[in-house]
């Protein structure tokens, strides 16, 4: 059995004077989905900003593979950020590229790592774009037409063109109609259970956390403050924070 | 896409050495020779002799007010300004042609403080002031041309803020380009690219072939002669060295096609030359936009 494919190490960020997370630790394998929940301001979204190499560490490190990210910077951070790691943000617009089609915004990640043949690229494109159940004859539609549910399949389409070793979803229903968010959340899953890709799901919403996570970390203050398999964290928690948010007494 | 190239060998260090040469009179005169001071040339040299050594990198230069507005070649006058020699047989056209107004204004503006001869006839130019075209005449490695440059940067239509664009550059990362390209052939089955077509230059830096059409493009590639690209309002050049790869962006399994037209030229007949919507003989027709050469051949064809 191989290690780890994201390991993470007493992962410190500072914001200036505010500090975004404190010396958080986790490993996830593959074929594993890590929740992490706590409320907003908690640290959350800091440390999938650094799994995902969109901010550096002020403290600890992340490592990729068991490749050290820290010292990975200018090009090749590009590459490793476009071939081995795909992400799912709440906002949408953050991630895709609104005016350009569903199926542009899906290949562009295969286009930055020198993939030059167009039919090879358009069918791979064709087959995520069906699989994330989006709908027939809509591919060359620019995003900005599509509604809400509609872009965050095509954000999951676009993270997992490239086959990366994680998946990262921050808050990925969050915003979103609950029926809409039902069905996601299967589709998550369902693509999650068929590639086996190693998964790091953030998100304020238990039922979100249920529906997706085996490891659970519960945040706050920018610290860990419980880990432990989901089934267990939920259903015996140990902290009293973590009681508190599982009995719901917490408005999160 | 790897790291930007450098020197590319003999023929980049000749042009390198040719311009270096390249010694101007001061005055005319009393006058200014060639328009500018010493100082505007000898910085918008530095610039170019920097932007021949890293072919397709955009190099600022201290762009200065001409008596042209900034965006109606600006640039390119300040490349030829201070470029020129006196030995120089000047050609400038505008769309092809010799006798717009641009071209005329510009020729006359060369002309005047320098003494140098102008020409019509390519094939005996040696410095050739463009905006659209390159000659349709085949020109060697004793010709410069000088084009006039709106929009430098070919990654200006995907990010606007200049530092993220050099920092593309400087890592070769022109997805989004490949992205344009994708979306074209997505969804009208080509490039829409009908001028500016994006190039890699020497497997480095992608310039925009600005602003010529695409039937000009593969004239750049391994071309005998050094061509200078100039934008005033910029204030950047670029510049391609004879003998580079100039390659455009395409994918491998769809073709690069350049413009082409059913009609022979409606004033002199030819096949295959670069054809622009004019009026002949009260008509609206297809006709050479090279013009000079367009009207040598239908002299040449009243000879025979
Ligand atoms: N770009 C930033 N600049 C300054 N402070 C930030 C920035 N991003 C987050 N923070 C702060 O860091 C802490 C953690 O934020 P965040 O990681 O966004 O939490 P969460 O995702 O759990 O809501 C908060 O106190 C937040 O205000
Ligand atoms: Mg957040």
């Amino acid at each position: 059995m191989s290690g780890p494919v994201l390991e993470v190490r007493e992962l410190t960020v500072r914001y200036g004077g505010t500090l975004g997370c404190d010396a958080v630790s986790f490993d996830v394998h593959e074929g594993e989905v890590l929740g992490i929940v706590g409320e907003s301001g908690s640290g959350k979204s800091t440390v999938l900003g650094c799994c995902g190499l969109d901010l550096h560490p002020s403290g600890g490190w992340v490592r990729l593979s068991g490749m050290d990210t820290a010292g990975v910077v200018g090009a090749q951070r590009r590459r490793l950020r476009n071939e081995g790691i795909g992400i799912v943000r709440q906002a949408a617009h953050e991630e895709l590229r609104l005016e350009i089609s569903a199926g542009g915004n899906i290949v562009e990640r295969l286009l930055a790592t020198g993939y030059r043949g167009f039919q090879a690229i358009r069918d791979r494109a064709e087959r995520v774009y069906t699989e994330v159940e989006l709908p027939a004859g809509r591919m060359d539609a620019a995003v900005a037409t599509f509604s809400g549910g509609m872009r965050q399949r095509v954000q999951i389409a676009r993270a997992l063109v490239s086959e990366p070793a994680v998946l990262l979803l921050d808050e990925p229903t969050t915003g979103l109609d609950v029926s809409v968010q039902a069905r996601i959340l299967d589709l998550i899953r369902g693509l999650q259970r068929r590639t086996g890709v190693a998964m790091v799901v953030v998100s304020h919403d238990l039922a979100v956390i249920r529906m997706l996570a085996d490891q659970l970390l519960v945040m706050r203050d920018g610290r860990v403050v419980e880990s432990g398999v989901t089934d267990r964290v939920l259903s015996d928690p140990r902290h009293p924070y973590t009681q508190l948010l599982v009995s719901s007494r917490l408005e999160v | 896409m790897s790291a930007p190239t450098e020197l590319t060998g003999p023929t980049a260090l000749t042009a390198l050495t040719a311009l270096l040469r390249r010694d101007q009179p001061t005055h005319l005169s009393g006058y200014l020779w060639a328009y500018l001071d010493g100082s505007s040339k000898r910085e918008i040299r530095r610039a170019l002799l920097k932007a021949v050594c890293v072919p397709g990198h955009i190099t600022p230069f201290a762009s200065r007010e001409m008596p042209v507005a900034r965006g109606w070649g600006s640039g390119g006058l300040q490349v030829t300004l201070a470029t020129i020699v006196a030995e120089d047989v000047l050609k400038v056209i505008d769309q092809g042609d010799d006798d717009s107004l641009n071209a005329r204004t510009m020729r006359e503006l060369i002309a005047d403080s320098t003494g140098v001869d102008t020409t019509t006839d390519a094939r005996v130019a040696t410095l050739v002031q463009t905006r659209h075209r390159i000659p349709e005449d085949e020109l060697d490695a004793n010709t410069v041309l000088v084009f006039q440059v709106p929009i430098s940067d070919p990654l200006r239509e995907f990010e606007q803020r200049p530092t993220a664009a050099r920092q593309m550059h400087a890592e070769g990362d022109y997805a989004v380009i490949w992205l344009g390209l994708y979306e074209d052939h997505a969804r009208f089955e080509t490039s829409r690219f009908s001028h500016s077509y994006p190039c890699e230059i020497e497997g480095g830096y992608t310039i925009s072939t600005t602003p010529i059409p695409r039937y000009d493009v593969p004239r750049l590639h391994q071309a005998p002669f050094l061509s200078l690209f100039g934008a005033g309002r910029e204030a950047a050049v670029y510049a391609i060295p004879p003998h580079t790869d100039v390659t455009p962006i395409t994918f491998t399994d769809r073709d690069f096609e350049v413009e082409r037209f059913g009609a022979p030229c409606a004033k002199c007949g030819v096949t295959g030359s670069y054809l622009t919507e004019e009026i002949v003989r009260g008509r609206p027709a297809l006709a050479c936009s090279d013009t000079a050469r367009c009207r040598r051949r239908q002299h040449e064809e009243v000879v025979i």
